[in-house]
């Protein structure tokens, strides 16, 4: 029932209603009109038979048969009348009409129905104390014809009825319902999407027209929030990418810091003063009583520091240049991250061939630069052989604020007890078109309570993070068409976040 | 006059006796006065009058003719009103009374002594007193008078209860009727045969 449709529920119900109403006319009146009819029938039978008793009485008491046959053959004049008997005191009969349909027992009863005859009787009582019974029978074949054929108009009326009543009943419905259904499809419209119209024009009932003008308020305030809620967006949206530029630049300025810190230290180690004492040295040898004579040990002994030093300032120089080249690398990053949330506001990423092990490795060098001096062991779980197809730089982003977020949770764990170091492991799957990339730690897990909302904007754990960047990577996860999960023990007891995204394998190593 | 004729008398007064008791004997064996005096019943209960005449019983006064006859006759109907069971007349009590004509004047005076509903002529009573004379009585007295004799009420008595083929019949004086006060119901004069009085 509850699947139909309004319109036919009500004229169901409507039908139900109007055909017990048109049963019960069926039922009930005819039979209350043949009770009616009946009722008088019986009455105009005793009122005949006590008038006609009243008119026999003086036959009777003066013995007057043929007189008082006479007044029984007045009821012949009556259609209905079958047979008219006078019973003496003694229950002879004195006179009689039509006795041949007269039955073999009369009743004692006033009025009574035998078969298809009603039988009255009136007593008979004459002034001068003469005493008889008339009994007079009638038929009902008349009283049955006129039941029958009322019967018969009240059910056509009630078929009548009944048609016209559903015809009405659906007419109604129709009327009712077909607003209703207009307002449903324009509510279908804006749920598939549609810009939510104008309504104007639908015919109805008051409350029909109240709710039309209701719905029509509400659709302007939506029309105009929507409007606002688009304005929004786009000012959020680009709060968002100001966000995650300013996130992703500050992971890598994190490893330019440590680049810079490195280059520090490399360049206050370049041997300058060893340099100058090498000169005053090399001056040295000429400063003799006879400057034409140098000390051929002395020589040596300035050669070799010469060389040494040279040496040294080769290595120092080996490791500037590679500290460059890594800051390089950063700056390089920091603008592939700038495009990269220009492209995230626009379109979707870039998809080249990447070596993993390579990507890992970047991975790591961006998000735990200084994994050395915080004593942290990084296992890779890599086959180094590995090249797909994915958004390069999506990926790296996502790993980098995993690796990250794995370095600060050890970090401030092994802070709080007083220890240092801990070990990170990347792991990475192949499976069928899909790429799994684990980023597990043993730091400071997370209560079960926080993993539902860990990828929520705004959450964090940290005693200073902002709750942007596991919400971003879950974001960048979606872009990519796969997911980024959570899993931990508990508090203290590590965690491990796990990229799944698709990929595509170049056909040589599919083969 | 010798002994022939006191023994003719004599003989004929048996014979008179004889007829007399047989007529009487007759009369009570086949029970028809006593129906004549029911019907004569039923008929003054069809008198819409009624009220009006009588007082709280209804008086009937059975006339006869002097002389053992008349005496017998006189008898003859007491006893068939006395027959009847239920002698009720209009819920009043029936009282029956035997009345030897003498005068018409004294059978007025009795008459309106006893406030009498009607009269019964018995059939000797015409030798004492012309018809006409008695319906003059009756008629003073608005008493219903009842005979036997159809040629009665031809003459003036109002209604008669006269043998019939197969029953008795009734028989009305309605010029009768209405001057000794008495109106019949409809139902009655129905069944009645009526008669115009001669003239």
């Amino acid at each position: 029932m509850s699947r139909l449709s309004l319109r036919v529920r009500m004229v169901v119900v409507f039908g139900v209603l109007i055909t017990a109403v048109a049963l019960f006319m069926v039922e009930f009146f005819p039979a209350r009109m043949a009770e009616q009819a009946r009722a008088q029938a019986e009455l105009r039978a005793h009122t005949m038979t006590q008038v006609i008793a009243s008119a026999l009485a003086p036959a009777l008491e003066f013995d007057d048969a043929a007189n008082a046959s006479k007044v029984l053959a007045w009821i012949g004049s009556s259609p209905d009348a079958r047979f008219a008997v006078v019973l003496g005191d003694a229950g002879a009969r004195f006179a009689v009409w039509s006795p041949a349909q007269i039955p073999a027992r009369l009743p004692t009863a006033a009025s009574a129905i035998e078969g298809a005859l009603l039988i009255t009787s009136a007593e008979i009582v004459g002034r001068g104390g003469g005493h008889g019974t008339l009994y007079i029978g009638q038929s009902l074949d008349r009283l049955v014809r006129d039941r029958d054929a009322a019967r018969n108009l009240v059910v056509s009326a009630a078929a009548v009825v009944l048609v016209i009543g559903l015809v009405i009943c659906a007419l109604l419905a129709t009327a009712l319902v077909r607003p209703l259904e207009r307002l449903t499809t324009t509510a279908r419209d804006i749920a598939r999407g549609a810009k939510p119209p104008r309504i104007a024009g639908i015919a109805g009932g008051r409350e029909v027209v109240e709710m039309t003008n209701a719905l029509g308020t509400m659709l302007d305030r939506l029309n105009e929030a929507n409007r606002q809620l688009v304005e929004a967006s786009r000012h959020a949206g680009m709060a968002e990418v100001a966000t995650g530029v300013l996130h992703n630049v500050g992971n890598i300025l994190t490893s330019v810091n440590v680049g810079l810190t490195m280059l520090d230290e490399h360049a206050s180690a370049i041997p300058a003063e060893r340099v100058r004492r090498a000169g005053e040295l090399l001056a040295g040898l000429r400063a003799g009583p006879d400057p034409k004579v140098i000390d051929p040990a002395k020589l040596d002994a300035g050669i070799r520091y010469v060389r040494a030093i040279g040496d040294q300032l080769a290595a120092d120089r080996s490791h500037l240049l590679a500290e460059i080249v890594n800051l390089r690398g950063h700056v390089d990053h920091v603008n592939r991250v700038v495009t990269m949330q220009n492209a995230f506001a626009r379109t979707g990423g870039v998809h080249e061939q990447v070596e993993l092990a390579v990507l890992i490795t970047q991975a790591i060098a961006l998000g735990c630069p200084d994994a050395g001096r915080q004593a942290l062991v990084i296992h890779r779980e890599v086959d180094a052989k590995q090249i797909v197809t994915l958004d390069r730089h999506r990926v790296l982003q996502i790993l980098v604020n995993l690796l990250a977020n794995a370095r600060d949770s050890i970090s401030e764990h092994r802070r709080a007890a007083g220890g240092i170091g801990g070990h990170i492991t990347v792991r990475l799957t192949l499976d069928a078109g899909w790429l799994e990339l684990a980023v597990i730690d043993d730091g400071g897990g997370i209560a079960p309570e926080a993993l539902q909302r860990i990828f929520n904007a705004g959450f964090t754990t940290k005693a200073t993070g902002h709750g942007y960047g596991l919400h971003s990577s879950a974001l960048a996860a979606e872009q990519l068409g796969g997911t980024l999960r959570c899993a931990s023990a508990g508090i203290g007891l590590g965690a491990s976040f796990t990229l799944r995204a698709p990929i595509e394998v170049p056909r040589s190593d599919v083969e | 006059m010798g002994s022939v004729p006191v023994a003719r008398w004599r003989m004929l007064t048996l014979a008179a006796l004889l007829i007399t008791v047989g007529r009487v004997a007759s009369a009570s064996a086949d029970g028809s006065d006593d129906r004549r005096a029911l019907v004569m019943l039923r008929v003054l209960a069809y008198d819409n009058h009624l009220d009006q005449r009588i007082g709280d019983e209804v008086r009937i006064v059975i006339v006869y003719p002097v002389g053992d006859e008349g005496v017998a006759e006189g008898r003859r109907w007491t006893q068939a009103f006395a027959n009847i069971r239920k002698l009720k007349v209009s819920g009043r009590p029936v009282v029956v009374t035997a009345h030897k004509f003498e005068t018409a004047k004294q059978l007025g005076r009795t008459l309106h002594d006893l406030r009498a509903a009607a009269l019964v002529s018995c059939d000797g009573l015409g030798g004492a007193i012309a018809v006409a004379e008695l319906a003059a009585v009756t008629r003073a007295s608005s008493v219903l008078s009842f005979s036997t004799r159809e040629s009665d009420v031809v003459r003036g008595l109002a209604v008669g209860i006269v043998p019939a083929t197969t029953r008795d019949e009734i028989v009305v004086n309605l010029e009768a009727v209405g001057a000794e006060g008495v109106k019949f119901d409809a139902g009655l004069l129905q069944l009645a045969r009526k008669v115009k009085a001669a003239r």
